[in-house]
């Protein structure tokens, strides 16, 4: 754990000395807003509910957490400090773990910036407040899957913008493929199945006030097969170094 | 000399090294084993929290054990339009409900939403039966009007059942579980009794009879007939001529086996023809629904919300109504057109309710029940009329060229009457169910005068009051959930709640994203400017 510490440390203040993070952070508060209340028009439609807010995060959050992964082992490579990384004594899950912590925690920190818009619409209409509440968990378990899938493109990218778009390109196909899949070619049970493999009806399913286990499981699921996928592609292209 | 391994240990770290990339892989390979079985096992066993505070999406226990029954695919198909859900919640808070059916009904339980913007789609909609509404739309400075749809398709196997508008998701649990009972176990049997001597189903009540034979299996009951046990609800039209020995066995049906009555019946006899009318007191038919806590009073309500008179001042109505609509003729106060906000908001009949018709209708004063010492309840009321709202007592005057006498009563009987009411016959006795009667005091309320206002209303109320009945209890009790999201009504003051919006816009969209670029640029400004080796990056 202290390694990890050590890691998701030196992680934090990498990232926090990199302008981009705050001016990607800055875009997603500033254009998720916006969404909401003047491309969903909140006050024109007048229903007390910050759930389309939510409902824009995940694209938002997809871009936002690539970006910040593009900090991490690529940039590594990019300045040559990926050799001096890999003989430390560090174990491959003690370098992914503390990375992906420390990219969570940011994802963490911007999701809860996102706090003004729900106190600010709650000052407006009676929210529902057990349903906001869902509304944060979904953010949540979202962030800790796009990370880790964002984490696992970035350990094996050659290069950041590699890392970049494999990101978008892996995240985007798991939110949204299975389901247009579904409505589009598919009818009946099957339909059901392939559908249930995508990540954005889990995701609305929780911001619409509704914890289901089997959602908390997919995302739970999802993310330690990812980060696990990393340790190994970690490993992997260690070897290949070697 | 050659200095290096020899072959043996070199073929001895060959194999060691083939054997650690086995077991590696074999490692990785338990590991998503693993991870796999936990997915799959918490995809099967898995619990539903409903975090709303009105616990809107927590599905009644009566619907799961219906939702479990299905052994081939129990297909959902939801018509609307993206047009609809632009200007509507409603749409996606039918869609929420419907996710619902589908994860407590999976594997079996299929739910499409399909877009009726599409014309192909309309076109389906609308030979399934569903209705469509023009939706007025301001665009590009002029009203465009488009049609909606927002119904409901239910598929098992060869049954269909079908909701022809949904325009509230408040009740739609009980209606759509209504329908899947209806396509699982069959449709409901509802046995019809005219009770008026000279009218009968098919001249007085046509229209009634088809609307309901698209939703039920009707037959028609003779006269001191018993209904058959397999009789989910009896509808009573009039009864003013039915005696005590013919309602008997309407009584046993209620308070014997627990079966489900809707009565109209008004205490004032009216000739359509001529405009006149009589009160109907003493006909044992009121003795009986003052057993269920009704008392229906000889007189006429008439209110400031009310139609037109649909025919010449002149004459009389004819069977037919020519092309003469409600909104045609001179106002006339006994013909009451009631809307939601005099509804019970809360019960499963008038829920959905939007607008109601009442012809001539009796006021209903409400009481306990009085069937018996071991039959318990109380009336509760349905449909109220206005606080404008006041009686005619007799001689009754109808004929709208005598308008001045119209309002003779007023002073001193004006106030909200009871018109519609609900008595839950309550029982004791274990594994005795108690019945349940509905009464509209308007004998006038589902015959063919309906024409005259050209509106489906009445209809709509009598095959959800017939639907209620003839439930389930347990399907029945889903009743009404929360309306879900308000209004942003929390800021009366207009220009306060503006002004409050303004600024929360502000901060969210410039100042907080503006904080964030400032802090970082001063961050990592600092940074830069640090020395290398006092204990920065």
């Amino acid at each position: 754990m202290r390694r990890i510490g050590a890691v998701w440390r030196k992680e934090l203040r990498v990232l926090r000395g990199a302008m981009m993070l705050y001016a990607a952070g800055a875009l997603f508060l500033a254009f998720a807003a916006f969404y909401f209340f003047h491309m969903y028009g909140f006050a024109a439609r007048d229903i007390a509910t910050v759930r389309p807010f939510f409902g824009a995060i995940p694209p938002l959050l997809s871009l936002f957490v690539a970006v910040l992964c593009m900090r991490t082992f690529p940039e590594e490579r990019r300045r040559g400090t990926w050799e001096v990384l890999r003989t430390l004594p560090l174990r491959p899950g003690d370098a992914v773990v503390g990375t992906y912590g420390a990219v969570f925690t940011v994802a963490l920190g911007t999701i809860a910036l996102t706090l003004p818009v729900v106190l600010g619409a709650g000052l407006l209409g009676e929210l529902d407040w057990g349903v906001v509440a869902g509304e944060y968990l979904a953010a949540i378990l979202l962030a800790a899957t796009v990370t880790a899938i964002c984490i696992f493109v970035a350990v094996g990218a050659r290069s950041q913008v590699w890392a970049l778009l494999g990101s978008v390109l892996v995240l985007f196909a798991i939110l949204y493929a299975p389901s247009a899949a579904a409505e589009v070619g598919l009818s009946g049970q099957a339909r059901e199945v392939v559908r249930a493999v995508g990540m954005a009806p889990r995701f609305d399913d929780l911001i619409r006030g509704v914890l289901d286990t089997a959602d908390v499981a997919y995302f739970v699921v999802l993310t330690a097969a990812f980060l696990y996928g990393a340790v190994i592609r970690y490993v992997s292209t260690r070897r290949e170094a070697l | 000399m050659r200095i290096g391994p020899r072959n043996g240990a070199r073929k001895h770290a060959g194999e060691q090294s083939r054997l650690g990339r086995w077991a590696r892989f074999g490692r990785y390979l338990l590991v998503f084993l693993i991870l796999g079985l936990v997915f799959v096992n918490a995809q099967l066993f898995r619990a539903r929290i409903d975090l709303t505070e009105d616990r809107r999406y927590s599905l009644s226990e009566v619907t799961r054990e219906l939702l479990a029954e299905p052994e081939a695919p129990l297909r959902i198909r939801y018509y609307a339009g993206e047009t609809l859900r632009e200007f509507m919640p409603l749409v996606d808070d039918i869609e929420d409900m419907l996710a619902e059916y589908r994860a407590a009904g999976a594997p079996r339980v299929n739910v499409e939403v399909l877009n009726t913007d599409d014309p192909e789609v309309a076109d389906e909609a609308e030979r399934h039966g569903l209705i469509s509404r023009t939706l007025a739309i301001a665009e590009n400075g002029g009203e465009q009007r488009r049609e909606v749809y927002s119904g409901i398709v239910v598929d098992y196997l060869d049954e269909r059942a079908v909701i022809p508008v949904v325009v509230d998701a408040t009740v739609l649990e009980y209606e759509l579980t209504a329908r899947i009972s209806d396509v699982l176990h069959g449709r409901k049997q509802i046995g019809v009794l005219p009770g008026t001597d000279g009218e009968s189903l098919d001249a007085d009540y046509r229209l009634l009879v088809d609307f309901l034979s698209e939703r039920f299996e009707l037959f028609e009951l003779e006269r001191g007939e018993a209904p058959p046990p397999a009789t989910d609800a009896v509808l009573l039209l009039g009864g003013h001529d039915l005696t005590v020995e013919e309602l008997a066995t309407l009584q046993s049906y209620v308070e014997d086996g627990g079966g489900g009555l809707l009565t109209l019946a008004g205490a004032v006899r009216v000739n359509p023809a001529e405009l006149r009318a009589v009160p109907a007191g003493g006909a044992p038919i009121f003795d009986l629904l003052e057993r269920y806590g009704v008392r229906v009073l000889p007189a006429l309500v008439l209110d400031e919300y009310h139609l037109s008179f649909p025919a010449p001042a002149e004459g009389g109505m004819t069977e037919t109504p020519d092309g003469m609509r409600g909104s045609d003729g001179p106002p006339y106060p006994h013909w009451i057109s009631m809307d939601e906000r005099f509804a019970a908001p809360d019960h499963p009949i008038t829920a959905r309710l939007t607008v109601l018709d009442l012809m001539w209708a009796s006021p209903l004063q409400l009481g306990p029940v009085r069937a018996g010492p071991d039959i318990g309840g109380e009336a509760e009321p349905l449909v109220v009329t206005s606080p404008e709202s006041w009686l005619q007592r007799e001689p009754f005057v109808l004929a709208p060229e005598q308008a001045p006498q119209f309002e003779r009563d007023r002073a001193e009987t004006e106030e909200s009457r009871v018109v519609a009411a609900v008595t839950n016959l309550e029982t004791p006795a274990e594994g005795r169910e108690g019945g349940r009667v509905v009464v509209v005091g308007d004998s006038d309320f589902a015959s063919n005068l309906i024409h005259y206002t050209g509106r489906a209303a009445n209809l709509l109320f009598i095959e959800s009051a017939i639907a209620w009945l003839a439930e389930d209890k347990g399907i029945a009790a889903a009743g009404v959930r929360g309306r879900g999201p308000g209004r942003l009504d929390r800021i009366e003051y207009v220009p306060a709640r503006i002004t409050t919006l303004r600024v929360v816009e502000f901060v969210t969209i410039v100042l907080v994203p503006l904080t964030v670029l400032l802090y970082g640029a001063v961050h990592v400004r600092r940074r830069r400017r640090r020395p290398a080796g006092s204990g920065g990056d």
